[in-house]
């Protein structure tokens, strides 16, 4: 085994293992402990045997096993960022809404007609 | 015809007494929008509620400029007011020229007014430049043609709020409320008051201003 799929394995582990913190915490439902469960899992599998992608890096056109996991990767983190962006501007904007519906309170209440 | 002062404050305990006392007598209601401020300014908010008609509203946290006015413009609306105006809470508008607004509104059937800060000597050179490039840019793209379209004092009729409502909730809120009266053709004039620059400018600077200029490229399509 060369060092980066040791390197591979063991952050893949340990990635497994904070799923799993996560789901003890009860930050993570079942759902999501077997979603990034799986995703992590295929990640090790990939990184022990990387010759198990060669069908699929064949059939793209690619060369080199490394070059689907680059890609695979970047699709992931930029649908991760967007994912990101679009749960953090929904969040900005409830936040803005509720502060003032709360900061209106008062004149709804007709207190100054 | 009732007419609603609407002052978004943010951290502004030294001027915000004098901005509320100043300005009381020339409106039916003051709303002051306390946006989330760290030091004084509600406790002296507070303290100057004399009366019914000063109103403070408390943002719990700071969500900027371009929300305080949507929420003190709310209230204005709530509350039956037929004119807002807007004016800052740093002291560098004169209250005294309201009622002036407000007659050169009148007298010439006008929807909207800009205000336009005079004395441009006293105007800092970038601050000169950036206003002359957003002005001309909001011209070619927005037909709308400003002399100072930074300025926060304003007076516009409530029936305008629909058209000209805007969804930032930072300072470039103001640009886009003033970018809309342009789109929507609504009427709109300019009224020259005299130019009070505090030593605190918590204002833009120059990356607002280019950050302002794409954006106001990406609205000519959105909007």
């Amino acid at each position: 085994m060369i060092g980066i799929q040791l390197i591979g394995v063991v952050v893949g582990l340990a990635a497994i293992h904070l799923t799993y913190l996560y789901y003890k915490r009860s930050n993570f439902t079942k759902k999501e402990l077997f979603f990034w469960g799986f995703i992590w899992l295929t990640f090790v599998f990939v990184s022990v045997f990387p010759r198990s992608v060669s069908p699929l890096v064949g059939y793209l056109g690619l060369s080199r096993p490394m070059d689907l996991i680059m890609i695979v990767a970047f699709v992931i983190l930029f649908m991760l960022t967007f994912h990101n962006y679009i749960v953090n501007r929904q969040q900005k904007q409830k936040l803005e809404r509720l502060v003032r519906e709360l900061a209106l309170k008062d004149i709804d209440g007709n207190e100054f007609r | 015809m009732k007419v609603a002062l609407v002052i978004p404050a943010h951290n502004e305990e030294k001027n915000i007494q004098n901005v509320i006392k100043k300005s009381a007598s020339y409106v039916d209601w003051v709303i002051i929008v306390n946006d989330g401020s760290s030091d004084a300014t509600k406790k002296i908010c507070e303290a100057n509620r004399c009366d019914k008609k000063i109103i403070l509203l408390n943002h719990k946290i700071n969500l900027g400029k371009g929300s305080a006015l949507k929420t003190g413009c709310e209230a204005a609306r709530k509350l039956g007011s037929d004119i807002i105006v807007t004016i800052d809470g740093d002291g560098q508008h004169s209250p005294e020229y309201i009622p002036k607004i407000l007659q050169y509104m009148e007298s010439n059937k006008l929807d909207f007014i800009f205000t336009v800060r005079q004395g441009g000597d006293k105007m800092p050179l970038i601050r000169f430049l950036g206003n002359r490039t957003l002005n001309l840019t909001a011209q070619c793209l927005f037909n709308v043609n400003l002399k100072d379209m930074w300025c926060g004092f304003r007076a516009f009729r409530v029936s305008c709020l629909p058209k000209i409502s805007w969804s930032k909730s930072d300072y470039s809120g103001e640009i886009q409320m003033a970018l809309k009266v342009g789109k929507n053709k609504i009427t709109y004039g300019e009224y020259a008051i005299p130019t009070i620059y505090s030593d605190n400018v918590k204002g833009v600077h120059i990356l607002h201003g280019l950050k302002l200029l794409l954006q106001m490229i990406v609205w000519r399509i959105m909007l």
